[in-house]
């Protein structure tokens, strides 16, 4: 459903890292983001989350899935190794405790704390929608 | 910018011997010779800055600015140190020779955005995702659909 509401071009989708179980969890968020160098930060990302691989969340299952995405596993190997991402994952973190956020998922709808539910979560993109509306007409 | 420093020093006693000479034409001469050196030394800097920066740009779109701007400003910089450094004379000297001086740093500028000219990165941006659910959506990294949308729903999440 969000990702229709993306589509229709009312709402862009953004997923920051928040990691609250530890070095695993950051691993595979540093794994995504050097997938992320290649164009294939999704497909880490769905990997990793939906389909819960726990496997891959170590540094052999990232050069796996790496390998299986068709990536160049030498520039991910040294990318991961390196931590370059790091950096851009610490900032998610604290731009999500700037917000407010204090457990996982959770959800901001132009800033504003979102509802835990998709139903909540739409309807307040509705209601933002709207707002944008009357801003524009008024 | 050890050579740098040199040449200003020989451009010095060349400057003061030619001082004291009567012939007129042959200091600036001897005058230009420091100045070329440093353009030299300033164009194998800007030189240097393009191919690095065409480097860093296939390795990451998204590098940082610093990165980029620092070699020419370096370059930048040591023609101001040693401009700073130079006697009166040798600035005197330079200012003589303003005129043909200033094509050659205007070169080595115009030089510099042939990087554009450079088959871009492999483009991240704009990146349409092919399969799953999100089909056909444009997506930057963790950005997905319509930078320009008015509206941003954000997710914190952890994988695990």
């Amino acid at each position: 459903m969000i990702e229709e509401v993306v589509r229709s071009g009312l709402a862009r989708y953004e997923y920051r890292h928040f990691i609250i179980f530890g070095a695993a969890s950051a691993f595979a968020a540093l794994a995504t983001e050097c997938a992320g160098d290649q164009g294939a930060w999704w497909e880490f990302h769905d990997e990793y989350l939906l389909q819960g691989m726990a496997r891959t969340f170590t540094r052999a299952g990232a050069i796996e899935l790496a390998q299986r995405e068709e990536l160049d596993v030498a520039r991910f190997t040294q990318c991961i190794d390196n931590e370059e991402h790091a950096e851009r994952i610490l900032q998610m973190q604290q731009q999500g405790i700037a917000d407010g956020v204090n457990g996982t998922p959770s959800f901001r709808i132009n800033g504003q704390p979102g509802g835990r539910t998709l139903e909540a979560i739409l309807n307040q993109v509705r209601a933002a929608a709207d707002a944008t509306e009357d801003q524009e007409g008024g | 910018m050890m050579v740098l420093k040199i040449s200003l020093v020989i451009a010095t006693v060349a400057l003061l011997l030619s001082a004291c000479s009567s012939d007129a034409d042959e200091p600036q001469l001897t005058q230009s010779n420091p100045t070329t050196q440093a353009q030299q030394t300033q164009t194998e800097s800007a030189t240097a800055y393009v191919a690095g920066q065409s480097e860093s740009v296939q390795d990451e779109r998204e590098s940082e600015p610093p990165a980029q701007a620092s070699p020419a400003e370096q370059a930048e910089q040591t023609t101001a140190e040693a401009s700073e450094a130079q006697p009166d004379a040798v600035a005197q000297a330079q200012q003589q020779a303003a005129a043909p001086e200033s094509a050659q740093p205007q070169q080595a500028e115009q030089e510099q955005p042939s990087t554009d000219d450079e088959p871009e990165p492999q483009a991240m941006v704009g990146q349409i995702i092919e399969s799953g659910h999100r089909a056909g959506l444009i997506a930057n990294r963790h950005v997905v659909g319509d930078p320009d949308a008015p509206i941003v729903i954000t997710e914190y999440s952890d994988f695990l």
